[in-house]
């Protein structure tokens, strides 16, 4: 039910935003016909979803009730919002540079693979010489074979910062 | 001869090459549950920017044809479908794979998802040219009226529920809106932000609402063990009175996916609940079905099969996509510079005729691969998803990145990663944002072309015969879940109210 109220109220602004733009000049239509009417179409769609719902009193739950058998034992969502986190703070260490794109590629596909695991000794040991592996190899393929400068997506979020 | 030229082109090294490892990253993809085919192939999207455009369509294409397939595999072994398309497979395969006969249930499947790609196939290269030379006249609101067509088309079929699709759909259409209008120059719905001025990109949409969000879904999966049975290669080769046995299930199940699959919007999960239904109506075994009858296999296998060339019809005539694969097919083009729709077939030829000889050599490629390596292939459903999804997500990373070289494409795509898993949790589908994501412009465009020419009167929708046709379809497709409702409704009524009249 939340998303759909949070729709309703993106529907009411992206009208609202609509209907403040400059009228049609020299077309019968406009900028602004599609944007407004797509508005007010997600405002009374989400809005008669929303009611169904009210009425029918069941909405999906959001959180996984899936307990890890052979893995740490925690709630799924717990799991996936750690994940998130990770993912995050990777993110952040390509955005900063703080070390190479092969190594925080390897650092962070390591903490996610690991942190599902049992973590015995010899999962570890193959887990981080995989994840140093893959992310030696995925630099290798971007850059030497496809051409993708993965150095600039560093010096991208330079410019952004 | 542009067909055989392209087929001649399919069997240069480097392109066939791509076509081989296509199939085979297909088949593994949608033989793992949890890594669609959609998945895999929006993944590879931003690895074909520096290949040529037809080598890029061939691999994409041939990885369609393998994931396809591909879903059969978990569907027989695990109780799994790998792909959605896979649905209908299970309920046959899995009980026969059970009863001792994987093998059996494996070359059923494999022997039908073939036959189904083969007949399918014969409509898309004997269909595709002419119905193109008929696109070339449809005028802007003959365009505006089939998109419609299609986002109300894929909006009924939705899970269900048409509010669910629509809304899904109108939520695609406005993020589609965002950016510079190009028809007036004016900026819409950015609220100020630059960087969205250009709009959202392709690609951080596509990787975000298909990838990332199915990437979370799996991760509350991500340590759940699932019962596997094993298989070998013996029993996969079908003698020939097992296939003579279902040559009318193999043609009737051919042409219903077929059908199907070119009807815009409807995918290959329709197809094989179509098809298996049906078969199970026409079966002298129809009580066998659901317990491991190879007929329900059959039909299921060789319509999902179907619906893929069937798809590729309007994809390739028409500019609209059959299905959400069709729709990272339709980007594709887009990405290398190719106009989708019926000037496809004039302007690149070698591009329209090298996606129609790719489905077929990719379909028996498929053949050959799922008979020789499906035993070998099973063993990597063995690979825990925690060693599958980090990678998943730094290839996401890259491939957002890649389309416009700006980190600020990384974080939309985590938006509309976290977007899409809502979407998903709210039982909102996300089929219907992609595809209306992606058709929108074109409807809009085309409508205000079209409105431009008839100084405002939108009477030409109704008054063009093909326009009309078109609108009509789409007001039924709209109305019909309406009406399975409320005839489900007064059935249910009808059932308890006879209940109560025998309890008395």
């Amino acid at each position: 039910m939340f998303l759909l109220i949070v729709l309703m109220i993106v529907g009411v602004v992206v009208a609202g935003d609509a209907a403040m733009m400059p009228p049609a000049i020299l077309e019968p239509l406009g900028s602004r016909a599609f944007p407004f009417w797509l508005g007010v179409a997600l405002t009374v769609l989400s809005g008669i979803r929303l009611v169904r719902l009210f009425r029918a009193g069941r909405e999906a739950p959001i959180t996984g009730q899936t307990v890890y058998v052979d893995g740490p034992r925690f709630g799924a969502l717990t799991g996936l919002l750690i994940t998130v986190g990770m993912t995050a703070l990777y993110l952040l260490a390509i955005q900063f540079d703080v070390v190479t794109y092969a190594l925080s590629t390897a650092a962070y596909l390591f903490a996610v693979m690991i942190f599902f695991s049992n973590r015995s000794i010899v999962e570890i040991v193959l887990v981080a010489a995989g994840a140093l592996a893959i992310g030696f190899l995925i630099q290798f393929i971007f850059t030497r074979i496809l051409f993708i400068d993965i150095s600039s997506l560093q010096e991208a979020s330079h410019a952004v910062a | 001869m542009p067909l055989l030229d392209a087929f001649v082109a399919m069997f240069q090294p480097m392109t066939f090459f791509y076509l081989v490892m296509g199939v085979f990253v297909g088949i593994v993809a949608g033989a793992i549950p949890g890594v669609s085919g959609a998945m895999v192939i929006a993944l590879t999207l931003p690895l074909t920017f520096f290949m040529e455009s037809t080598n890029a369509l061939v691999l994409l294409v041939s990885m369609y044809v393998g994931s396809t397939s591909g879903g059969l595999i978990s569907a027989t072994l695990m109780r799994m479908p790998g792909t959605p398309a896979a649905l209908m497979t299970i309920l046959d395969g899995f009980p026969m794979a059970k009863k001792g006969q994987p093998g059996r249930a494996l070359g059923f499947g494999i022997m039908a998802s073939f036959v189904g790609g083969l007949v399918s196939w014969f409509f898309l290269a004997t269909l595709s040219p002419p119905l193109s030379e008929i696109a070339v006249r449809f005028g802007p609101f003959e365009i505006f009226s089939i998109s419609l067509v299609a986002l109300m088309l894929i909006s009924a079929i939705s899970q269900g529920s048409l509010v669910a699709g629509l809304i899904s759909g109108a939520l695609g259409a406005l993020v589609a809106s965002v950016g510079v209008d190009d028809a007036s120059g004016l900026v819409r719905l950015t609220f100020g932000f630059e960087d969205l001025d250009a709009g959202f990109g392709l690609l951080p949409v596509l990787l975000g609402v298909l990838v990332l969000s199915q990437v979370a879904q799996d991760f509350l999966m991500i340590n759940v063990p699932a019962e596997k049975l094993a298989t070998s290669a013996r029993d996969m080769f079908m003698r020939g009175q097992d296939v003579f046995a279902q040559r009318w299930n193999l043609l009737r199940s051919s042409l219903i996916g077929t059908w199907i699959g070119i009807l815009p919007g409807i995918g290959s999960t329709t197809a094989a609940i179509a098809s298996y239904t049906t078969a199970q109506s026409f079966s002298r075994r129809s009580e066998e079905f659901g317990t491991g009858c190879e007929d329900g296999i059959v039909a299921a296998e060789t319509a999902n099969n179907a619906a893929v060339n069937g798809a590729l019809v309007p994809l390739i005539t028409l500019g609209i996509p059959g299905s959400v694969i069709d729709v990272i097919l339709l980007g594709a083009l887009i990405v290398h510079n190719l106009t989708p729709g019926p000037l496809l077939f004039q302007n690149s030829p070698e591009a329209a005729y090298g996606i129609i000889a790719a489905a077929l050599v990719a379909n028996f490629v498929m053949f050959g691969l799922m008979m020789f390596l499906t035993p070998y292939i099973a063993r990597l459903i063995d690979i825990p998803k925690r060693f599958i999804l980090p990678p998943i997500i730094v290839f996401c990373i890259i491939g957002s990145f890649s389309e416009a070289n700006r980190f600020f494409d990384v974080w939309v795509m985590f938006g509309f990663g976290a977007l899409g898993f809502l979407m998903q949790r709210a039982n909102l589908p996300n089929g219907p944002f992609i595809i209306a994501f992606i058709l929108t412009p074109i409807a809009e465009v085309n409508l205000r072309s079209g409105l431009m020419i008839s100084d405002g009167s939108f009477w030409p929708l109704v008054t063009h015969p093909l326009s009309a046709v078109f609108l009509l379809l789409a007001v039924a497709t709209a109305l019909w879940p309406i009406y399975q409702v409320r005839r489900a409704r007064s059935a249910m009524n009808l059932a308890s109210n006879q209940e109560v009249a025998t309890d008395e």
